[in-house]
Formats: C-alpha cells, sequence, structure tokens
C-alpha cells in the first residue's frame, strides 16, 4: 500500500516539490500502475545474464575543441550567471 | 499543388522534373499550415528559416545536385534538437531553451537539402499517448477533430495525415512513432535499436528511444531512414557496422493467442482480412506462440520510468530550463522541479524512484530487466520459424480527448508496440483501412515486426500490405 507519506519521501528522493493536496491521487495512481506491473513476478524463465550486443564504446580523450566556442551558447542558458560562472545559493553556513 | 496526394516520392521527382520548384513547394505547405493548423493544432512553431532553406535547395538543383530529400518540407517532433531553434519537449521545464548543437539525425537531413518546417507538438517527454499531456494543449485527429493524435508524436502524425508536412521525424520509446500513426491513418517506422544516432535526442527511457520517420507511404520512410541511419561517435549505443539482411521472405506469425483479448472487434476484422490478402498474394501466415508477452507492457512501465527518473535528474533549474527561487539551493531544484513537469512526469518520475530504491530494486527493476531478456528469446525463438511477425498496431481508433483520465487505461493503448522497444526489434504501421466509429471512418494501423536489421523485410512486407488495401 502506497501512502501520501510515501509519495511525500519519494519527491524528496527525486526533488520536486509535490503540493500536499496532490500527495492522496498521486498514492492511488501509483499503487495501481504498482499493481499492473507486479504480475511479472509470476513470470519464470532462464534469467541468463550475459553481455549484451551494445557496448560501452571508449574513446581516447583528444580533438580539444577552441576554448570559448561553446560557452557564450551555454552561459546565455544558465537561469543566472556572473562572468561566464553559474551562480547558486551558498549551501554553507558560518 | 495537390499536397494531399503527393509523397516524398512523386515531389522529388516533381523538383527533379522543375514541375514546381523546392520554394513552390514549401510555401504550399506553409499555406496549408496556415489554412489548417489552427483546428488540427500539430505545430508548436513554425520556422521563418523554412523559406531560406527551400530557397538554398533551389540553388542545389540549379547546380545539377539531388538527393531524394533535398527541397522536401519536414516537420520536426519537439524533443530533436535544431541548434538555435527551441526545443521544449512540450515542457514547460524547457519552453525557452535554445538547441546549442544540431541532433545527428538533424546534421544528416540537413546534409541531404530537407527543409525544416517546424517544431511540432507531442506528449510532455514523450511520456503519453495522445498529445494530452502537452504543456501547450492537445493536437487533434486530423480524421475527427474530437479525438487525439495519439501520442506521444502526435503532432508529427497529425502533421502528416493533415498534408502540413510532407513526411516527420518522431521517437519511438514503446510506440510513440507507430501507435500515433495508426491512429492518423500514415506509416510509421521504428528502425532497430542502435540504427539511429539518439544523439540530440531528449532521452526518456535511453535503453528504448529510437528516432522514426512518419509518412504517408512505406517508400517514403525507407528515404527517411537511409538518411539519417548510420554510426555516430556521439551515440555510444548506435550500431558500429550493422550488416542489414536482405528480404526475408514470406512466412508470418500472428500471435492470435495473444490478440484473443482486448481488441476491437472491427479492428480485428481489418487486421484478419489484410492477413487472407497478404496470403493470397503469396505469404503464409502460421500461428506463433509467444509465451511471455503478456507481461511486456509491465516490464515497460518498470524500465521506462526507472530511467526516465535517471535521465530527467538533469533538469535542475540551474544549468537551462525553468528556475523557480526557492528559500535554499535544494528548494530551488524542487521548486524548479515542480513547477516545470506536468502531472504524468512526476508521476513516472516517482515511480522510477520507487522502483529504482533499495528495497524494491530487486524486486522490480532486476526482475523486469531479466523478464526483458525471457521476451526477447521468446522472439528470437519465434523468428526462427517465421520473418515477421504480424498484429494490430493498437488495439482500437483513436479514443475522444478527455477519454483516458485513469492512466492506466491510457498506458494499454501501447500493448502491441512496446515489445519491439524492449528487444530493439524494428517495426513499422501500415494502415490498414478504416473503422467506423462515432460516425466516422477512423484509420487503424497493421503491424510488422522483424528480427534486429531485417528493416528490408519490414519495407517490402509494409509495401504489400500498402497494395492490398
Amino acid at each position: 500500500m502506497i501512502t501520501p507519506e510515501e509519495i511525500e519521501k519519494l519527491s524528496e528522493l527525486a526533488r520536486i516539490k509535490v503540493p500536499e493536496s496532490e500527495r492522496e491521487k498521486l498514492a492511488n495512481d501509483v499503487e495501481s500502475i504498482l499493481g499492473y506491473v507486479g504480475v511479472i513476478s509470476s513470470i519464470v524463465g532462464e534469467e541468463v545474464v550475459e553481455a549484451g550486443e551494445h557496448r560501452n564504446i571508449m574513446r581516447e580523450d583528444g580533438e580539444p575543441h577552441k576554448a570559448g566556442m561553446y560557452t557564450d551558447r551555454l552561459v546565455d542558458q544558465l537561469s543566472k550567471q556572473d562572468d561566464n560562472s553559474l551562480v547558486v545559493k551558498k549551501i554553507i553556513e558560518q | 499543388m495537390d499536397t494531399e496526394n503527393l509523397t516524398i516520392k512523386s515531389a522529388s521527382e516533381a523538383l527533379r522534373n522543375k514541375d514546381f520548384s523546392a520554394v513552390e513547394l514549401t510555401e504550399s505547405y506553409l499555406k496549408n499550415i496556415e489554412a489548417n493548423d489552427k483546428d488540427v493544432r500539430a505545430y508548436l512553431e513554425v520556422f521563418d528559416d523554412a523559406i531560406t532553406s527551400a530557397k538554398e535547395a533551389d540553388v542545389s538543383f540549379s547546380k545539377g545536385e539531388y538527393s531524394p530529400l533535398l527541397g522536401i518540407p519536414l516537420a520536426i517532433k519537439d524533443n530533436i534538437l535544431i541548434k538555435g531553434h527551441i526545443a521544449s519537449a512540450a515542457s514547460k521545464m524547457l519552453e525557452n531553451y535554445k538547441a546549442t548543437y544540431d541532433a545527428t539525425v538533424i546534421s544528416r537531413l540537413r546534409k541531404e537539402g530537407a527543409v525544416f518546417l517546424g517544431r511540432v507538438n507531442m506528449d510532455e517527454f514523450a511520456m503519453g499517448g495522445s498529445t494530452e499531456n502537452s504543456a501547450f494543449g492537445v493536437t487533434k485527429n486530423p480524421h475527427d477533430l474530437s479525438r487525439v493524435s495519439g501520442g506521444s508524436s502526435g503532432g508529427s502524425a497529425a502533421a502528416v495525415a493533415a498534408s502540413l508536412a510532407l513526411g516527420a521525424l518522431g521517437s519511438d520509446t514503446g510506440g510513440s512513432v507507430r501507435q500515433p500513426a495508426s491512429y492518423c491513418g500514415v506509416v510509421g517506422f521504428k528502425p532497430t535499436y542502435g540504427t539511429v544516432s539518439r544523439n540530440g535526442l531528449i532521452a526518456l527511457g535511453s535503453s528504448l528511444d529510437q528516432i522514426g520517420p512518419l509518412t504517408k507511404t512505406v517508400e517514403d520512410s525507407e528515404i527517411i531512414f537511409d538518411a539519417i541511419k548510420g554510426a555516430d561517435k556521439m551515440d555510444s549505443t548506435s550500431l558500429r557496422d550493422p550488416v542489414y539482411s536482405p528480404n526475408g521472405g514470406k512466412v508470418v506469425g500472428v500471435p492470435r493467442g495473444f490478440l484473443r483479448n482486448g481488441v476491437d472487434n472491427e479492428v480485428m476484422e481489418n487486421f484478419e482480412r489484410t492477413l487472407r490478402s497478404l496470403e493470397s498474394s503469396g505469404y503464409t501466415i502460421k500461428e506463433i506462440e509467444l509465451p511471455n508477452i503478456k507481461a511486456s507492457l509491465a516490464v515497460y512501465y518498470i524500465i521506462m520510468p526507472a530511467e526516465a527518473s535517471t535521465n530527467l535528474s538533469r533538469f535542475d533549474g540551474m544549468r537551462y530550463g525553468l528556475h523557480v527561487n526557492g528559500a535554499s539551493l535544494i528548494d530551488d531544484y524542487k521548486e524548479s522541479r515542480g513547477a516545470g513537469f506536468g502531472e504524468e512526469v512526476r508521476r513516472r518520475i516517482l515511480l522510477g524512484t520507487y522502483v529504482l530504491s533499495s528495497g524494491y530494486y530487486d524486486a522490480y527493476y532486476g526482475k523486469a530487466t531479466a523478464v526483458r531478456k525471457i521476451i526477447t528469446n521468446d522472439f528470437l525463438e519465434a523468428f526462427k520459424r517465421v520473418d515477421l511477425i504480424a498484429t494490430p498496431t493498437t488495439p482500437s481508433t483513436a479514443f475522444v480527448i478527455g477519454e483516458k483520465a485513469d492512466p492506466l487505461s491510457m498506458y494499454l493503448e501501447d500493448i502491441f508496440t512496446v515489445s519491439s522497444n524492449l528487444t530493439g526489434m524494428p517495426s513499422i504501421s501500415i494502415p490498414m483501412g478504416t473503422v467506423p466509429n462515432g460516425g466516422r471512418d477512423l484509420p487503424i494501423g497493421f503491424q510488422f515486426i522483424a528480427p534486429h536489421l531485417h528493416e528490408k523485410s519490414l519495407f517490402e512486407g509494409g509495401k504489400d500490405v500498402e497494395a492490398s488495401i
């Protein structure tokens, strides 16, 4: 049973503000979806874990782009910037 | 210009024969958009540089250059980045986000000289099957404006169906290209996982996502696929050296046991009629078993939210996207994400967070990963006996806007499409006629599934379905 308190905990973990008024409905939704997806526990079969066809492909460092080439475009998207730096709130109290 | 009957193939021939210019072609579509898109609402933005691209295409033609997509006007789903243009994924979160680079598929289409008419609507972050989850309004079905266009690539499907573009790109995570194609009466193709680069596609479920075309014909679908496919060093899951199989034959497997429940009678009748017609043109129809396919939707609704919750953690309101000021840095995150994400996105992120949390991981995510492999093996086993597998694309025709208020009932529309995303196999939806519903004739799709890299079989089979209608 998913409770509104669990929704609150999940929203903390996921860092999403969920108004208290929505928690009850979300709890019901998540509960019913989990009920549906729970059928997988009844599937039995050969559970062979093997490396897939798709592998992570690594490359050597190299081919650096020219310094500053993308800076303006990226800085343009920052929520708050100062001298090409992202400004965020202080997290350490003195 | 008769845009209703124009295809990419026929328009390209007309351009080459100088029957009309690329500028005239693009202008015709811009006119269609102006006249009809206020009803359909497929586009979120029409680009003012479309005519400039069309002019460039005319210059290329005048120099004797040619490509099957040169001067062809296309619509692009709003989760595919086009440098300098907004890519919002139909979310408040990215309402003002300007793409800083071209997705690989875009740079490939650009190289071919395609014209981008604009960006089209979708469910927010591709989460949904109707575009009702778009933060910017729902796209209507051109065949009946009271019904949904499907989703998540609903804008792409509606744009092609209403002749507001000659073709479109969508993305398919669980059926998001094929389902709206089925609802809108166009062809929708999801390629083999890894054949088309995901670089520059705003990610939903990275092990499931694949970009695919929506077009009027199978031939057009093939033309776009040929332009966008290929290895890409910017996507490490793109296949380095894929070897495509030649056309594999005409034995079609039908999982009748799986289709027995939940499919509308009229849809099933159309499906059976199409099978009979394929039979009379030389196909063999065989009944097959896919013992665990019933679990595919459940597996999907564990893996997809898990991957989505991870992928969407990048939206923190700091580096890009919506920023809402809170009391502290952590409140900035929570407020920004709370305000930026819509209801369905929040629901899936929380669900994904749940199935990945310690204590539940093994029972849900771990088990789903194992069952995914079992389902894939079922398909591989079936493909030892048959060349293609056929199902209706969707259990029913497009539903009325607002009809599916319960999230689970919406998820069930993906029942026949999700397995191809779990297995990575290619599939295509081809219109198989119409079904009467609510006083209208509504289109419905026929789905072919093929083994990995057997796209040729899909295209050949798809053309035979087209011929049978």
